[in-house]
C-alpha cells in the first residue's frame, strides 16, 4: 500500500530558550520489504539539518538552535510502500543484539509477574524445545487479553510491569509487556515505533486518534530466519496499514524527538500525525 | 659533642625490620640491593634533624602550592588533605624497568584492540574467548559507541596501569585505569621537591628525567586530533573547581599551555565545537576530557547533567572533534574483564603476556564462586565497578558481620564481584614519626598512547601510610615517593 504522513510537531515556551539542540528520529524505516520513497524533514526557522545511522540502523537527524526564541516547528513529510505481510529476513544477529533483545531494559524489566505471564503461554514442540513462532503468537494474544486500551492511564515512562498491575494502557505498554513476556522465555525480541493508516470511517478499536496516528508494536526474531512483525494492540500482525519508523531495545531508543535547551521556560509540545492513502 | 649530634640516621635505618616482606632497599637486614647502595650510604650519613628539616621544608612547599586532594567519607563531606610525601626515593634498575615497559605497551595495545572489536567486529565475542554477558553487562560499556570510528583506532590515550610486586619480587598488574587516570601532578611535583631536597645525591644517581610529561601528553593529544590538523586546538574539560582532581586539572593545563575549560565554556553549533571567547567563537580539536562518560552530553547521556556539552556526541561521532580519552573505555576498567586482559594480548597480538594477572576469581563462573564463598576469610574481594580502595573487602580483617554481607551480596549479583588472593605487596622504608618503617607500595606507570606510544621512566609510587595497611589510594591514607628509573 502507497502512503503518505505528515507528522508536524510544534515546540512553544513561555520565555525565550537557548541552545537547543534536537534529534528526530522520523524517516520511515527503508528495508527489504518496506520501502521509504521519499522523506523530507522541514524546520521553522530553518536550521542546517545533520545526520547519522544510530546502531539499530535508524535513521537520526539533528540540528542546533543556539539563539533565544520561543517555539520551533518541525514537519516530516514521507511517502513509504508497504508490503501486504511483513518478514525481514536476517540469517544472525551480532553478539550484542543477541544478548540486548532478550535482556531486561529500561522500559521493559523482568520481574516476576513479567515472568509467570510469560512462562505460561510458552509453547513446547514434541522435541520439547521452544516453538517460537507460536510462542509469540499466542503471548501476543494473552497481551491484547491482559490489557484494555485506554489512554490516560499511563505515559511515555510506564514500565512494562506497572502497565501489566494497572491492566491497561496505549500501544506503548502493550508493546512493553509483550517485548518482556518474550524476552523472560528467550525469544529475542525489539520496540517498533511506527504509523498506522486509520480509514476515517472504519476506524476500529484500540486503533489511534487519526489525528494522532502513531504507533508501536513488536518484532520477534526467528532464530536462524528473520523477524516476523506482530501487533499485540490489535492482536494481529503487522498489516500494509502499518509504517515502520525505528527499533530498539523498547520506547527509550526510538522516541521520535529528544531535546535539550537552556532556559527556565515552560514546554508545550504539540503533535499531530496524518497518514493518507 | 652531645648524644644527639652525633646520632645518625644509619642507627634509624639498622633498626629496620623487613618482617618477611619482599623489600624494595634491602635483601637482607642491612643489606641494600645494589641500586640502593649509594641512597643508603648517604642516608647513613645524615643526621636525622638534618632530614627532619628537609622533610618539613618539602611538606611546606606541597602545601604552599596547593597540591592537595580531597577524601570522601559515609556522608560525602570532602575534606582537603595535601598527599603526604616521603623523602626517601623508590629506585627502579634499568633492566626492571626495560621488562615493565615492554610489558605495558603490549598490555595497551591489545586494551585498545580489544576496545575498537567491542564496539565494531565482536570477533572476541564471537569467538567465545570471552563471555557476552561480562561486555555488554559492564556499568560502562556506552551503546552509544557501537560503529563510532576514533581517529587511529585509539580508545584510550591516557593511561596508568597500576602495579604491584609480590613477595618474589614480580610486577603484577593490579588493574588498568583506561578513564581518567590521576595523580601524574604528584609524580611531577614528587620529582621537583626530590631536585630541590636533595640536589648532590640526584647528581650522583644517573635518574632518568620526567619532566618532559606534559610536553609528551600534549603530542599525544595532538596526534589524534580530526582530519590531520596541523594545529590543533586542545582543551582539557573539568568539571570544575569541585572535583578532587581539579589541582591536576589546572597543572596539567598550565604545563601544557592549553585552555582549561568547563562544560558552559563550550558549545557545539552545526556539529563542530567551540570554545566562547571575547573574539568569538574558536573551534576545538581535541578534548583531553576529565569528565566521566554519562555527564558530557545531556542529549547523549543524562539529561540531568550540568557539566556537560550538549551535542558534543554527535560533534564527536562525526568526527569532527576527538576526546581523550574516548568514551566507552571504562568497560575495560570493569575488574571482571580485566581477568581476560592476558587472553586479549593471547587473542589480538598472538603473543604471551610479559606482565601477569593477579590470579582472579570471578562471582560470574560457578567454580569460583564457590571458591569466593568458602574462603572469604583469606580473599580479597572487590566490587567491579568500584574504585580507589571503596567497596572493597580485605578478608583477613574483616569482622564476621562484614563477611557476612559480602557473603549475601556475592549471591544476590554474582557478575559484580571478584576475589583475588591476599598479596604481600613489597615494602619500602619510609619515613614517618621520627622512625623508618616498612611500608606497602605499589606503582602506577602513565602510558600515553597517540602516534606512538610513549612512557616517562617511573610514575607514581604510591605508599600505605597506615601501619600494616594494603591500600595505597591517596582516598584511603596513602602517600607517594618519587620513583628512579636508573640510565643502563
Amino acid at each position: 500500500m502507497r502512503l503518505q504522513i505528515e507528522h508536524t510537531t510544534k515546540f512553544e515556551y513561555d520565555m525565550p530558550i537557548t541552545e537547543a539542540y534536537t534529534e528526530v528520529r522520523m524517516r520511515p524505516l527503508n528495508d527489504s520489504s518496506q520501502r521509504c520513497q521519499s522523506f523530507e524533514l522541514v524546520t521553522a526557522p530553518d536550521l542546517n539539518e545533520f545526520r547519522y545511522t544510530d546502531r539499530f540502523g535508524n535513521d537520526v537527524r539533528f540540528f542546533d538552535l543556539i539563539s533565544p526564541h520561543q517555539a520551533l516547528i518541525l514537519t516530516a513529510i514521507s511517502e513509504v510502500h508497504t508490503p501486504a505481510s511483513y518478514f525481514l529476513p536476517q540469517p544472525d544477529l551480532s553478539p550484542l543484539d543477541l544478548h540486548d533483545y532478550l535482556m531486561a531494559s529500561p522500559l521493559v524489566p523482568l520481574g516476576p509477574a513479567l515472568n509467570a505471564f510469560g512462562q505460561s503461554h510458552k509453547i513446547v514442540s514434541e522435541t520439547g524445545e521452544i516453538d517460537v513462532r507460536a510462542t509469540a503468537s499466542a503471548l501476543m494474544t494473552a497481551t491484547y487479553h491482559a490489557l484494555k486500551y485506554e489512554s490516560g492511564l499511563t505515559d511515555v515512562s510506564t514500565k512494562a510491569d506497572q502497565a501489566l498491575a494497572l491492566g491497561g494502557g496505549v500501544c506503548q505498554d502493550f508493546t512493553h509487556v509483550m517485548l518482556a513476556a518474550c524476552r523472560s522465555v528467550g525469544i529475542s525480541s525489539r520496540y517498533v515505533s511506527g504509523y498506522l493508516y486509520v480509514e476515517l470511517n472504519n476506524r476500529q478499536p484500540n486503533d489511534p486518534d487519526p489525528d494522532l496516528a502513531t504507533h508501536a508494536w513488536v518484532d520477534v526474531y526467528l532464530p536462524n530466519a528473520g523477524w516476523i512483525s506482530l501487533d499485540p494492540t490489535h492482536n494481529c500482525e503487522q498489516s500494509e496499514r502499518h509504517i515502520r519508523l525505528a527499533v530498539g531495545r523498547d520506547y527509550t531508543d526510538v522516541p521520535p524527538t529528544r531535546g535539550v535547551y537552556k532556559g527556565n521556560a515552560k514546554e508545550q509540545m504539540k503533535v499531530r500525525v496524518r497518514v493518507f492513502k | 659533642m652531645s648524644d644527639v649530634a652525633v646520632q645518625s640516621l644509619k642507627s634509624v635505618l639498622d633498626q629496620y625490620e623487613l618482617g618477611g616482606f619482599f623489600d624494595e632497599m634491602f635483601s637482607a637486614p642491612h643489606q641494600p640491593h645494589s641500586h640502593y647502595q649509594t641512597l643508603y650510604g648517604q642516608l647513613s650519613d645524615l643526621n636525622p634533624q638534618s632530614f627532619d628539616e628537609r622533610r618539613r621544608a618539602a611538606d611546606a612547599s606541597f602545601l604552599y602550592q596547593g597540591i592537595t586532594f580531597t577524601v570522601y567519607g559515609d556522608n560525602d563531606d570532602g575534606i582537603e588533605r595535601i598527599f603526604p610525601f616521603d623523602l626517601i626515593p623508590r629506585i627502579i634498575p634499568h633492566r626492571e624497568w626495560a621488562v615493565i615497559e615492554k610489558g605495558l605497551v603490549q598490555r595497551v595495545t591489545a586494551l585498545n584492540q580489544f576496545l575498537w572489536d567491542i564496539y565494531h567486529d565482536q570477533r572476541i565475542i564471537r569467538e567465545k574467548r570471552i563471555p557476552a554477558e561480562l561486555v555488554f553487562g559492564a556499568k560502562h560499556y556506552r551503546r552509544e559507541m557501537i560503529g563510532l570510528n576514533v581517529p587511529q583506532q585509539i580508545y584510550s590515550h591516557i593511561i596508568g596501569s597500576d602495579l604491584i610486586r609480590d613477595d618474589h619480587g614480580n610486577y603484577l598488574v593490579l588493574e588498568d585505569n583506561l578513564r581518567s587516570p590521576s595523580g601524574v601532578s604528584y609524580m611531577l611535583e614528587n620529582r621537583q621537591a626530590m631536585k630541590r631536597t636533595f640536589a648532590r645525591m640526584f647528581a650522583r644517581y644517573g635518574v632518568r628525567a620526567i619532566d618532559h610529561y606534559p610536553q609528551e601528553l600534549l603530542n599525544t593529544l595532538r596526534s589524534v586530533a580530526p582530519h590531520h590538523e596541523a594545529d590543533p586546538n586542545v582543551v582539557l574539560l573539568t568539571p570544575g573547581i569541585y572535583n578532587s582532581a581539579y589541582f591536576e586539572h589546572s597543572f596539567l593545563a598550565r604545563q601544557m599551555g592549553i585552555e582549561i575549560v568547563e562544560g558552559r565554556d563550550l558549545v557545539v553549533h552545526d556539529n563542530k565545537v567551540f570554545t566562547r571567547t571575547v573574539r568569538g567563537l574558536k573551534q576545538v580539536d581535541v578534548i583531553y576530557r576529565r569528565i566521566d562518560d554519562e555527564f558530557l552530553d545531556p542529549l547523549g547521556f543524562r539529561p540531568d547533567s550540568a557539566l556537560g556539552v550538549a551535542g558534543l556526541l554527535n560533534a564527536y561521532r562525526a568526527g569532527n572533534v576527538t576526546l581523550a580519552n574516548a568514551i566507552g573505555t571504562g568497560v575495560a576498567d570493569d575488574k571482571a574483564v580485566y581477568a581476560y586482559v592476558p587472553d586479549m594480548i593471547r587473542f589480538y597480538l598472538d603473543e604471551e603476556p610479559i606482565l601477569q594477572n593477579v590470579p582472579t576469581y570471578l562471582g560470574l563462573r560457578d567454580d569460583d564462586r564457590q571458591y569466593m564463598l568458602e574462603h572469604l576469610d583469606r580473599l580479597v574481594v572487590k566490587s567491579v565497578n568500584e574504585s580507589g580502595g571503596y567497596g572493597m573487602l580485605i578478608g583477613p580483617h574483616a569482622t564476621h558481620a562484614e563477611r557476612e554481607k559480602f557473603y549475601d551480596m556475592i549471591v544476590a549479583n554474582p557478575r559484580n564481584f571478584i576475589a583475588q588472593p591476599v598479596i604481600s605487596l613489597s615494602r619500602h622504608p619510609t619515613y614517618f614519626d621520627g622512625e623508618i618503617h616498612g611500608c606497602h607500595v605499589d606503582l602506577r606507570p602513565y602510558i600515553l598512547c597517540g602516534e606512538k606510544i610513549t612512557l616517562v621512566p617511573g610514575g607514581l609510587t604510591r605508599v600505605a601510610l597506615k601501619r600494616g595497611s594494603l591500600v595505597v589510594n591517596s582516598s584511603q591514607g596513602g602517600g607517594s615517593k618519587d620513583t628512579w628509573v636508573l640510565q643502563e
